[in-house]
């Protein structure tokens, strides 16, 4: 479904991604890991086409979709839900879900309500809260309204940008569960996790982001096993919260 | 005791041209974040399409107004394009908009002197009756009560497309975040062009309504309610939709108070000294707080 090819992108002449190859079959759930700063949002930007890479190719879907502007490529279905959420604070957490639909564009313009609904049978504090403002929501409240929001749009492509950041354990659980029920409906979703334990345990394969580049990648159960993998991305102290 | 009220209630139809005004200009700061140095030459330009149409296409004075909402509007989509959406392309600093819209601004009124012949011009005698009404002492005319109602019915179209509409959720989502409203699949740069549509419309429908208050249309009318517009947004809250409002009002009572009881030469006066002394202790003006939800300004 998506087929990154030798991306690289810059700021302003600084590299941030030097060549990534990766694709997400349709229907998987794949895992970019990676220390701060190793250009895991730099990626799903790039994607997005937020920003402009200087070389590689982004294909969806067999089109490619390089060079399109972020509100075409998010009208495609290939949606992200980005790092710290962005919520936008003074809209209710009803017209931030309804934004949501935009993105479906021409590919199914019928059934808001029952798409509403179907969030809100996922995230049901959503529902309580639907008059509220976005902003008055908890960090988890509004990450779940952020995920709605993209499943607003009918994504065909899931890409989650560390939606655990600054959660509370058991708020990333909630998180997290949400997420395998959508992969168990057969969501294709690409996570972007510095929690690499939880990403590991979560999908199906997984790549592991440093400087930009890809340094391994695997079916998840074996880079988990994987004492390398053990001994950077899985310290003794990730265990007491997850 | 009558003729405070009575220059109260002038000063209050007179304020809400101005909000009128001022709404477009803030709403496309709210926005955009950059000040539309142009708006005074498109609501100038409202008031030559509102004029025209009366004077050279025989038509009556709604269809004059809806004209000049449309043409002003489609002016100020024509603004964004030449001033604003090149720099913004480039990434240039916001000065730079500043500077490319006073240039517009310049070449719309340069065109306006052209076509008009540097003449001052009038609505047809009999255009609006002339019609008073007596109400509790205060001298009341047809005009007012019609700029009063037409205020009312634009700032409740205003409100209602942003509040209550999906272009309206768009353009607040832009106002917020571009690149969250670019992730949800709205193309900012439409959403950009119909801002710049709604408020070249609201600036085309105070042209034509001042044109014929004050009965004269010029290519140079734009310039005093730029400066006044800005005033008015500075007072009440870059950015603020209430504080557009509110900032009319008081600047036009003020305004019509002051030169009713004190002299036309200091009004300028005190209304600068309103904006200097509202800089200093509230600089974010005196709506600022206090409407978060309804004001349009990025946060
Ligand atoms: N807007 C930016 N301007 C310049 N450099 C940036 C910008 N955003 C990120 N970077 C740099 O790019 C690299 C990758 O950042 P990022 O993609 O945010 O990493 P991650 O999401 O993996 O933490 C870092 O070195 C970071 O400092
Ligand atoms: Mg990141």
């Amino acid at each position: 479904m998506l087929e990154v090819t030798d991306l690289a992108t810059a700021y302003d002449g600084i590299t941030a991604l030097r060549g990534v190859t990766l694709r997400v079959p349709t229907g998987s759930m794949v895992a970019i890991v990676g220390p701060n700063g190793a250009g895991k949002s730099t990626l799903l930007n790039t994607i997005s086409g937020v920003l402009r890479p200087h070389a590689g190719t982004v294909r969806f879907d067999g089109a490619d979709v390089t060079r399109l502007p972020a509100h075409k490529v998010a009208r495609l279905g290939l949606l992200q839900v980005p790092e710290g959420r962005q919520i936008l604070g003074p809209l209710s957490v009803e017209e931030n879900l309804l934004l949501g639909r935009l993105a479906r564009g021409a590919r199914a313009a019928d059934g808001t309500a029952d798409d509403l609904d179907a969030v809100f049978s996922l995230f049901p504090i959503l529902a309580e809260r639907r008059r509220q403002e976005g902003g008055s929501l908890s960090g988890g409240q509004q990450q779940m309204l952020a995920i709605g929001r993209a499943l607003m749009g009918r994504p065909r492509l899931l890409m989650l940008d560390e939606p655990s950041l600054g959660l509370s354990p058991i708020m990333a659980r909630q998180v997290f569960d949400a997420l395998a029920t959508l992969k168990a409906r057969g969501q294709t979703i690409l996570l972007v996790e510095q929690n690499a334990r939880r990403a590991l345990a979560s999908t199906d394969f997984a790549y592991v982001l440093e400087q930009g580049r890809i340094v391994q990648e695997g079916p998840s159960a074996a880079l988990a096993s994987d004492p390398r993998i053990i001994s950077h991305y899985l310290p003794e102290t990730d265990l007491s919260t997850s | 005791m009558t003729l405070v009220f009575q220059q109260i209630l002038n000063g209050f139809v007179v304020g809400g041209t101005y909000a009128l005004f001022a709404l477009g200009f803030t709403l496309i700061f709210g926005v955009l974040h950059v000040l539309n140095l142009a708006h005074g030459a498109v609501f100038m330009w409202g008031a030559f399409v509102g004029l025209f149409t009366v004077t050279s296409l025989g038509l009556p004075l709604y269809v004059a107004f809806i004209a000049a909402m449309l043409a002003a509007g489609l002016i100020s989509v024509l603004v964004d394009l030449v001033a604003f959406r090149p720099l913004r392309a480039r990434g240039s600093p916001e000065f730079a908009a500043i500077i490319s819209s006073i240039g517009v601004a310049q070449i719309l009124m340069s065109l306006a002197q052209i076509a008009s012949q540097t003449q001052v011009y009038r609505f047809p005698f009999g255009t609006f009756p002339i019609v008073f009404y007596n109400v509790l002492g205060l001298r009341i005319s047809l005009q007012q009560i019609v700029i009063v109602a037409s205020v009312v019915v634009l700032v409740a179209l205003l409100l209602g497309i942003l509040f209550a509409t999906s272009f309206g959720r768009q353009i607040r989502a832009v106002a917020i975040s571009e690149r969250t409203a670019a992730l949800l699949g709205i193309s900012v740069s439409n959403i950009h062009g119909l801002t710049f549509f709604i408020s070249g419309a609201l600036a085309g429908a105070a042209g034509v309504i001042i044109g014929i208050a004050f009965n004269s249309v010029h290519f140079l009318m734009g310039e005093p309610y730029l400066l006044r517009g800005f005033v008015v947004i500075i007072l009440g809250g870059l950015g603020s939709i209430t504080g557009a409002l509110a900032g009319g009002l008081i600047f036009g009572m003020v305004q019509t108070l002051s030169i009713a009881f004190l002299s036309s030469a200091l009004s300028d006066a005190i209304l600068f000294g309103m904006m200097f002394l509202i800089l200093l202790v509230r600089p974010s003006g005196l709506f600022g707080a206090l409407h978060r939800q309804v004001r349009v300004v990025r946060q």
